[in-house]
């Protein structure tokens, strides 16, 4: 059913130790019928590039209704609201409404995010006089509320995307000016174009000073962050860059600085040290930097950069494997690359052309990482939310995946042979949200089951509400089994819940 | 439950009782607990070492690790950060270990465990493909073959993969003890990233716990790979660490691990180790070696970072013999080293060749093995780097095939690869 399927753990080392260990050799074959009851039910591939043909193909997809497709790769989980909304304005129009996100009205959430966690709307000066703690447990906390209550959900998937894109540790850089990165880098830009991001990201002081430019001066330039400008910035790996180019463009981002001076008006914001720059002329890829500018050199860089067709497709290729599927084709990465050209990488055309009606209707599923598991069941559950401290502090690192805690610059991977081996934290995730441990956080089940009476009932309704109505079948009699006449007890009930989100269809969107 | 104290060296270690009922519940033969005694086992062929992997990621500076202090050139590339030849006033100066290379302050843990023949260093040592990126420095290593996308696993899966389980009945072989699989050990059956061993139980209602656990089972079970085979692998697993007491686990020898993300991993390493639950490859990240500045020799972000691996596998050592486990190898890598001169902000850039470490009772131990390239500008790839004289292969597949029993795997292991072994095991 969730065809979470890869190369990796599928090749051939796995059937030979199954023999050698005396497993039932054909249990993989016997799984494919047993989940057969789901039309679009995978096809289990021994062979990598079979593999990859059925997943090319759109094999291994359990969720049948395209809009609902759509609605999950464009929320942080889906609901039962979402699920009506997208069925009554249909594809193209839902995409719309989610993409045209500054006429969302937010309000709602972005009020309370703005008396609860005041942290995230506050000045460098403000921050670098609030508990750093305090600081770092606001951010964190308000970015769980909102990708959980804003209705700016694309926006909100776009933010992650982009956060991890531009990774920064936040054990390194401390909260404060992580703070300010998020406000105006990642959430500033998510939904605008890739230049701007880009151009704010080489400003941003949290980055600079993750990657030590905030080191470099003439003479000694630092290539940290040059090199994973190109790396994982802009180019790729293999983009084409050399050693050489790297050693160049740091010297161009020579006096790319932080303000430390807490009596300046520009304390802990972007500050261009002449004194440390290079003004000697280089070579970048080509291009000639001619000798006695200053800031321009590692503005021309960032032009050359984003002028690059390698730049193009790795943007390309990135944002298809996180909106649409882990390998897109090489024809859809050249497409959507040449979006990127021709609109300046506009992220709003790159992502219309990842999901058209055709693609989405194509597309595998995906693992949800912990973060969006999380985020999801609150979605769909609707909890009533006191607090999120414990939630993002602990559960989340717990998961493996609490916000800003990546700590090598290539951001948390979106794959699944990460993350698959770890389940057992999702499982306890679910028993501990459904047994009330998530301090802050109550699900009212008595609420959500109100005047249901029989299993079928209560598992309908969770089928609504966790899956927009297409719970995999057998996990659907389970449950209606597991309930039984019990269907009105609220231990049965909430149990009911935590296997819901246990299950692999809840993990997979 | 008169078998709480059936194994002697797990007398330190009491169960929860609730785990005990549910034990008692599902009675799966599969879930014998850690104290039963070793003959209940059936051992699978000779006996071989558990073997723990510890991996630097960002790329440590192996020439401040172990510090290369007889190269003159060494002083000429590092004004700033060299380790203080042992012959100095310095207070920070290295300690010397074979007449050549010495070690700095903080890595003086290990000076023991060298001395008494169970650590070797091995030098200028690594990946010989070029790539500067840590991304692909480390999958290249971890993969073990550079540059081929087919071979999407890690070297130790294979091993795991390629070889009889060192116990039949073990349910759990290979543990990476993170949120997530290390590439390293992809691939690998019966293999689960588990970051602390203690959490792994079922949370949450007691009541519906084995109704959790059935409808998991069940649903997992109707899946393909590689979920199902992950949750299958986790509910048993499940079964025999909750047996185990963890919380109260007790180093034996006096070992006082770091109080670090390391020092809990390396002591949760040993915990599993000594649990005898037929768990045989376990591997440990730590972080942090991307020293581009401020790297310092003995009073940088090296110093801490030192301290705490030093400390780590110092503990590791003592807790595992103070238990007479004697059947296990540590080896501790990383995906490049740094450049031999140093840069402008008092740190270092991705370089080239670099340190490893072997530790055991098996290993070769007390001498760093190397055929020194040399620190002359002359001599320096690139211009900047150390050479690489020995494949970090080399290392690990003398290890595969001498203390894991899998010399006939080797061509899995390591594909398209003919190690040359250096004598890191003890003949």
């Amino acid at each position: 059913m969730c065809a979470l399927s890869l190369k990796g753990l599928t090749d051939g080392y796995m059937n030979a130790v199954e023999k050698a260990e005396n497993l039932d050799a054909s249990v993989s074959r016997r799984a494919l019928f047993s989940a057969g009851a789901l039309a679009s039910a995978l096809m289990v591939s021994e062979s990598a590039s079979a593999q990859e043909a059925d997943i090319q193909s759109g094999g291994g997809n359990p969720w049948r209704s395209v809009e609902n497709r759509l609605v999950r790769r464009i929320t942080m989980g889906i609901t039962q609201e979402d699920a009506a909304t997208a069925k009554r304005l249909g594809f193209s129009a839902y995409l719309e409404q989610q993409l045209n996100h500054t006429r969302i009205d937010d309000s709602v959430c972005e009020r309370y995010v703005a008396s609860r966690y005041p942290a995230v709307n506050a000045s460098i000066a403000q921050l670098d006089n609030m508990d750093s703690w305090r600081v770092w447990q606001q951010l964190g906390a308000a970015t769980v509320y909102r990708s959980v209550f804003s209705k700016r959900q694309l926006y909100q998937r776009m933010v992650e995307f982009w956060t991890d894109h531009f990774n920064i540790d936040i054990d390194k850089v401390g909260p404060a000016l992580k703070v300010v990165d998020d406000r105006e880098v990642i959430r500033k830009y998510a939904l605008d174009t890739f230049p701007k991001l880009l151009r704010a990201s080489a400003k941003s002081t949290a980055m600079l000073y993750f990657l030590d430019n905030t080191n470099s001066y003439v003479g000694h330039p630092n290539i940290n962050y040059a090199r994973e400008l190109e790396e994982l910035h802009t180019m790729g790996v293999n983009g084409g860059y050399t050693p050489r180019d790297i050693r160049e463009v740091a010297r161009c981002f020579t006096g790319w600085m932080m303000e430390w001076d807490k009596n300046s008006p520009n304390y802990g914001n972007f500050v261009f040290n002449e004194w440390a720059h290079d003004f000697d002329e280089k070579t970048v890829l080509g291009h000639r930097i001619p000798a006695g500018r200053g800031i321009q050199d590692g503005e021309q860089v960032l032009e050359i950069l984003l002028n690059h067709p390698s730049t193009a497709k790795f943007i390309a290729r990135k944002m298809a494997r996180w909106l649409l599927m882990y390998e897109p084709s090489e024809s859809l990465v050249n497409s959507v690359a040449g979006v990127f050209t021709r609109s300046r990488g506009d992220i709003k055309a790159m992502i219309r052309a990842i999901l058209t009606r055709t693609n989405v209707s194509r597309q595998p599923a995906k693992l949800k990482r912990p973060y969006h598991f999380a985020v999801s069941a609150l979605r769909s559950l609707k909890p009533t939310v006191r607090s999120l401290e414990q939630l993002h502090d602990w559960r989340l690192y717990v998961l493996g995946q609490r916000p800003f805690n990546w700590s090598p610059p290539d951001g948390y991977p979106d794959n699944v042979e990460f993350w698959v081996g770890a389940l057992l934290p999702r499982w306890n995730f679910a028993g501990s949200l459904m047994n009330d441990e998530v301090d802050g956080v109550q699900v009212n089940v008595r609420t959500l089951f109100s005047g249901l009476r029989t299993a079928t009932q209560v598992v309908e309704k969770i089928n609504q509400m966790l899956f927009g109505g297409e719970m995999p079948t057998n996990e659907k009699a389970t449950l209606t089994t597991y309930l039984g006449a019990r269907a009105t007890d609220p231990v049965r009930q909430r149990a009911a819940i935590a296997m819901a989100l246990s299950g692999p269809g809840f993990q997979c969107y | 439950m008169s078998q709480e104290t059936g194994c002697s060296e797990y007398q330190s270690l009491s169960r929860r009782k609730f785990l005990v009922r549910s034990a008692q519940v599902t009675a799966l033969a599969a879930t014998l607990p850690a104290w039963v005694p070793k003959v209940a086992f059936a051992d699978s062929g000779p006996a071989r070492d558990v073997l723990i992997s510890v991996y630097l990621r960002g790329g440590c500076d192996g020439l401040t690790l172990v510090a290369p202090y007889a190269d003159d050139h060494y002083y000429t590339h590092r004004p700033n950060l060299a380790v203080p030849r042992p012959d100095s006033n310095s207070q920070y100066k290295a300690t010397d270990l074979d007449g050549f290379f010495g070690l700095p302050p903080t890595m003086l843990p290990l000076l023991p465990i060298y001395q008494a023949g169970e650590l070797v260093v091995v030098h200028a040592c690594g990946l010989e493909e070029a790539t500067r990126s840590h991304f692909d420095a480390q999958r290249f290593t971890e993969v073990g073959k550079a540059n081929d996308s087919r071979l999407a696993t890690g070297w130790l899966g294979r091993h795991l993969a390629s070889i009889q389980p060192m116990r039949a009945d073990a349910l759990i072989r290979g543990v990476g003890v993170d949120f997530g699989m290390p590439k390293v050990l992809q691939g690998g059956p019966r293999t689960l990233p588990i970051p602390d061993p203690s959490w792994f139980t079922l949370w949450g209602d007691w009541q519906s716990y084995e109704d959790r656990k059935r409808y998991i089972d069940g649903t997992y079970r109707a899946q393909t790979d590689p979920i199902r085979t992950s949750a299958i692998n986790t509910l048993q697993t499940m079964q025999v660490l909750s047996n185990i007491d963890f919380d109260h686990y007790q180093p034996a020898g006096g070992a006082q691990y770091p109080d670090t993300g390391f020092g809990k991993s390396m002591q949760s390493a040993a915990a599993l180790i000594r649990a005898d639950i037929g768990v045989e490859a376990i591997h440990v990240d730590i972080h942090g070696w991307d020293t581009h500045s401020e790297q310092g020799s003995v009073d940088g972000q090296l110093r801490d970072l030192m301290a705490d691996l030093s400390g780590g596998l110092r503990a590791i050592h003592q807790d595992l013999n103070g238990a007479n486990r004697r059947d296990w190898t540590l080896i501790a890598m990383s995906e490049f080293g740094r450049n031999a001169i140093e840069n402008g902000s008092r740190g270092t850039d991705h370089g080239f060749g670099n340190c490893m470490f072997a530790m055991g009772a098996q290993i070769a131990g007390g001498q760093v093995i190397r055929n020194w390239p040399g620190l002359h500008e002359d001599q320096l790839v690139a211009g900047m780097d150390l050479g690489i004289t020995i494949d970090y292969r080399d290392v690990i597949a003398e290890i595969v095939d001498k203390r894991l029993g899998n010399g006939q795997g080797l061509a899995q292991v390591f594909p398209g690869f003919v190690p040359q072994y250096r004598g890191v095991v003890r003949a």
